[in-house]
């Protein structure tokens, strides 16, 4: 289980901020929901924990360590963009992420290809948008990885495919040594999959809390609420 | 099982009412397993920390018990269903006496046309009764046909 | 784990491969087709010449594109997100071109031997030369050739890298970047060498034994060389490789 915390994070791109003095600590066991629209600062909350952009001032720890190879073996990172090499099988690219983590688990990863219906044999390149899909969650949850970050995995796939990855990261996640951050636009198929949301706007934090106690102090839906936010 | 989660109150309280409905309905039995909380969060695509919560109150309540290496299984206990079933009798009345209410209707006038909608469904139904269904005391009038004929409780959402 | 990543970069890379191996084939079978018909020196020239340009243009080419494609292809969110040191995806980028360069190398002696075979230059050699060149000889400068072409190979190979890398760190005019950068590396290079000529004039010279043959008769000469520059050259060498490292660990972003 991991703790990820965000201290006064500032990232620029030119002269957009895309975090601007972002303070926020995600806490362990949790499944938090990122929301917020296009260009609010999610995928780069995201990348900066993964190490893949590093911040303009501020610090971002992992369990108190800024991003490293260490934070880096104990994070499954499934990108918004298809990262996979094309030119694999489902079963090359399986066995070829595979050997980069100790905490890979074979058998999940096998149930987990039944699962979602994945010919091991098909060339990536090939796969349809949902199955491309279905392969990145495959990917990210067959570690038994501390810290599952997810970006927008449910963006733009047919709604079997956004079914099938749902249920995955329901079936998979363990609460009791996992933390998953997941990002998405679209707030109304995954809200009930959130115990906290946290609304970015601009790169600041908009509003933050546990998904139930919001909808009982203010009687609205996560996605009410969302477009109350931004409205 | 249908959850339907609308979203606006704390998903784990919708999940109670939902099995406490079922219970007071029938389709859910004194006796029967319920999903595991594994299984429910799977199907209604829920996190698992909420279904956990559900799970832990409704055993609070008595509505359920867990059997070790098991399962949960709703309660046998007569007394805690007739109770759940009250307490679902009562809601269904606050908010249809509420509803008459506020289209304009009196007591007596309420209770008059219960007694004539009530013959008119319930009085079809016995005519071609459905296989399966609960005794006609607990049947609501307006269920659809094949819910009631389902097998009950082992894990169909 | 080093095992996977280098299988990647081979298979990733097999098209290229093949389509080149393929094309050298053609041209040796052409090239042998034509003895009998050509001048031999016409051939032989046909055979060596193109290699002088090919072999480094295409271990440039090869080591921008094994960068390149990943992040055209947005493989460097998965190559970057791997819990690995630097020097685990650069040595299996580097070894893949080496594995090529010594792959063409040896098909191309291969290749070398079939047109010296078949214009009767090899058993001229054979009557003629080989009497009097001593077998160590011939094996010791076929060695010396070959381990300084991998070397060269290696430094373009190695700057190349570098500059892509380091061009990544920029947003725009990333060609500007990379072209002086390039030409940078090479200057500092050659004032490295001097350095090495001036301060490292302290160590050892190297020994060469050169053999020249004067009326059918072998002479050795030995020829003495600096070692100065050769040394700086490959700590320049050695520093460019953990700059990449750090650069690409530290810096870089998808």
């Amino acid at each position: 289980m991991a703790t990820v915390v965000f201290d006064r994070v500032t990232k620029r791109f030119g002269r957009l901020r895309a975090l601007d003095e972002l303070s926020v600590t995600i806490r362990e066991g949790s499944i938090v929901g990122l929301l917020g629209p296009n260009g609010s600062g999610k995928s780069t909350m995201l990348k900066l924990i993964a190490g893949l952009y590093r911040p303009d001032s501020g610090t971002v720890t992992i369990d108190g360590m800024e991003p490293s190879i260490k934070t880096k073996a104990m994070v499954a990172y499934l990108p918004e963009i298809d990262h996979l090499y094309g030119w694999m099988s489902v079963r090359q690219i399986l066995d070829y992420v595979s050997a980069f983590y100790k905490d890979w688990d074979p058998a999940r990863c096998q149930a987990l290809v039944k699962f979602m219906g994945l010919n091991p044999e098909a060339t990536v390149s090939r796969l349809s948008k949902g199955m491309r899909a279905r392969l990145k969650i495959v990917v990210a949850m067959s570690r038994n990885a501390p810290l599952i970050i997810l970006d927008e995995p449910l963006s733009g796939i047919d709604p079997p495919s956004r079914l099938r990855v749902l249920q995955a990261i329901v079936s998979e996640f363990r609460e009791d040594s996992q933390t998953v951050v997941m990002s998405t636009h679209d707030v109304a198929d995954s809200e009930n999959l959130f115990s906290d949301v946290l609304f970015l706007k601009a790169g600041k934090v908009a509003l933050m809390g546990e998904a139930e106690r919001l909808r009982e102090e203010r009687g609205k839906s996560i996605r009410d609420l969302f477009e109350e936010v931004y409205a | 099982m249908e959850l339907r989660l609308d979203q606006h109150s704390p998903i784990y309280l919708q999940i109670i009412d939902e099995f406490k409905r079922q219970i007071a309905r029938g389709d859910l039995r004194p006796g029967d397993r319920i999903p595991s909380q594994r299984e429910l969060a799977m199907m209604v695509q829920v996190n698992p920390n909420t279904v956990q919560r559900a799970y832990r109150e409704m055993e609070l309540m008595g509505i359920t018990e867990t059997l070790r290496g098991q399962g949960t299984f709703i309660t046998q206990d007569p007394e805690r269903l007739a109770a759940i079933r009250r307490e679902m009798a009562g809601r269904a009345l606050v908010s249809f006496v509420q509803e008459m209410r506020a289209l304009g209707y009196g007591r007596d006038e309420m209770i008059e046309m219960v007694r004539g909608t009530w013959d008119e469904i319930v009085g079809a139904q016995a005519v071609q009764p459905r296989q399966g269904a609960p005794s006609p005391e607990t049947a609501e009038p307006q269920r659809s046909g094949t819910e009631g004929g389902e097998p009950r409780g082992n894990g169909r959402v | 784990m080093w095992w996977q990543q280098y299988k990647k970069e081979i298979l990733g890379n097999r098209t290229e491969l093949l389509i080149l191996t393929g094309g050298y084939l053609l041209w040796t079978l052409f090239l042998v087709s034509r003895v009998g018909r050509w001048d031999a020196d016409a051939i032989i020239a046909a055979y060596f010449a193109p290699v002088t340009g090919i072999f480094p243009l295409w271990t440039a080419w090869t080591s921008v594109q094994l960068y390149r494609q990943e992040w055209r292809e947005n493989t460097s969110y998965l190559m970057l997100s791997l819990p690995v040191r630097a020097r685990t995806i650069t040595s299996a980028k580097l070894a893949m071109l080496l594995t090529g360069a010594v792959g063409f190398m040896l098909l191309f002696a291969v290749g070398g031997w079939l047109i010296f075979e078949r214009t009767g230059i090899w058993a001229e050699m054979r009557a003629e030369l080989f009497p009097i060149v001593p077998l160590e000889y011939r094996v010791k400068m076929s060695l010396l050739v070959f381990g300084l072409t991998l070397a060269a190979l290696l430094v373009i190979a190695l700057v190349v890298q570098f500059t892509y890398v380091f061009s990544r760190l920029f947003n725009r005019l990333r060609f500007v970047v990379m072209g002086w950068s390039w030409v940078l590396l090479f200057w500092l290079m050659g004032l490295a060498a001097g350095f090495g000529l001036r301060w490292l004039a302290f160590l050892p010279d190297f020994h060469l034994r050169l053999l020249s043959v004067r009326n059918r008769i072998p002479v050795f000469e030995v020829v003495t060389i600096e070692s100065g520059p050769f040394v700086a050259l490959a700590l320049f060498v050695v520093a460019l490789y953990a700059l990449l490292n750090a650069v690409l660990e530290r810096a870089v972003e998808v």
